[in-house]
């Protein structure tokens, strides 16, 4: 009930948002990310056939560019290298579907694809991605890194904490540079994150839950 | 614009809340049959709501569930973890074990094998301890490709308790 709440809570609190996880999950496995922030809100929900492959939903509306795409999104976790205490990822996305460009008649053919590379321990996280969007009338290139410690090490089934940084960069807007300091909380199959973009002044709420 | 962004928040709260609730009940009691399990084989030393009444003069079937979880047992629809504990068992090292959403992967791999009774990841020591139905048995060929499907990879295993 309380973390019921407390989801509540962020997602009226926010709109803001970037899920930085594993967008695979284990073969059979499904996955509901959802995302929010101040620029747009999505929800993605995903099945995994296997451990290097996922195919779902994916509808974002776009607040800042009144658009909202639906489609469908791949993920491909194209090489994974496992370390005795350290673990790296990259991963390949793409989507494909239509984006409504609000006020304007008729909905136009649309995707984008993502190249993502995290590398993580137990104590450190870091990540880079890149996204490329085409949406109607609106394209554009963003990218983003995150560096995350956990203040403490806590084992399976415990609460896990980490503080993270957020650092994204999209050319085109009147403020290209953000930054986010976020914290993710994650146990068992639920991980939270809740974030401040501080030149945008709007919150970052991100939810996933695995089944 | 904004009246937009509170009807979003709120249908993304009510389609969100059902799966967190759903998924509460199920960790809780789903996946093991009371009626089917020894109530003197279970952990009881950390139960709530349990003053007052004798267990040894109880049966398991007849006690009431709703107030109370069993810490030990295992979520994922295994035997309990501690009763499992003494049989035959495969310790399995693993590589790339750095967050739960690994160790979830690795149970609901495992959970699937006939031969698995239950299944514990140690995080801390980069471990899985696979513990074997009686006169069961798997290979470390076999391990190793379940590791590998749940996206991981083994480095080694060992045997205990005739395993």
């Amino acid at each position: 009930m309380v973390l019921r709440l407390i989801i509540a809570l962020a997602i009226i609190v926010s709109l803001s948002g970037t899920v930085h996880a594993r967008p695979v999950s284990y073969p059979g496995g499904w996955t509901f990310m959802q995302k929010s922030n101040g620029s747009y809100s999505s929800v993605h929900a995903h099945y995994s056939p296997t451990a290097s492959d996922s195919i779902g939903a994916y509808i974002e509306r776009n607040w800042q560019e009144d658009i909202t795409f639906t489609g469908i999104q791949y993920n491909r976790l194209v090489k994974r290298w496992n370390g005795r205490k350290t673990q790296a990822n990259f991963y390949a996305k793409v989507g494909v579907g239509q984006a409504q460009p609000f006020g304007k008649n008729g909905a136009q053919i649309a995707g984008f694809t993502e190249l993502a590379m995290d590398w993580e321990t137990r104590r450190w996280f870091t990540e880079y991605r890149i996204r490329a969007t085409d949406y109607a009338d609106n394209q554009s290139i963003h990218h983003s890194g995150r560096l995350g410690i956990a203040p403490y090490i806590g084992n399976y089934g415990d609460l896990h904490t980490w503080l993270m940084v957020q650092v994204e960069n999209h050319p085109e807007s009147n403020k290209p540079t953000t930054t986010t300091p976020l914290v993710r909380l994650f146990k068992g199959v639920q991980m939270l994150e809740l974030g401040y973009t501080i030149e945008h002044e709007e919150w970052l709420a991100n939810w996933i839950v695995r089944f | 614009m904004k009246s937009l962004k509170i009807i979003g928040a709120f249908a993304s709260i009510i389609i969100l809340s059902q799966p967190v609730y759903a998924q509460q009940n199920e960790m809780s009691h789903d996946g093991h049959n009371h009626s089917e399990m020894k109530h003197d084989q279970m952990n009881h030393d950390d139960h709530d709501g349990h003053e007052g009444h004798n267990h040894s003069e109880m049966k398991h079937d007849q006690m009431n569930h709703d107030d109370h979880d069993h810490p030990e047992m295992d979520k994922e629809g295994m035997t309990d973890v501690s009763t499992a504990i003494g049989g035959p068992t495969i310790v399995a090292t693993v590589n790339g074990l750095v967050c739960d959403f690994c160790a979830q992967a690795l149970k609901k791999v495992f959970k699937k094998e006939e031969a698995v009774k239950a299944l514990k990841v140690d995080l801390d020591a980069g471990e899985v301890r696979i513990f074997l139905k009686e006169g069961q048995m798997l290979s470390d060929a076999v391990v190793a490709k379940l590791i590998r499907k749940s996206g991981y990879s083994l480095v080694e295993t060992k045997r205990e308790g005739g395993a």
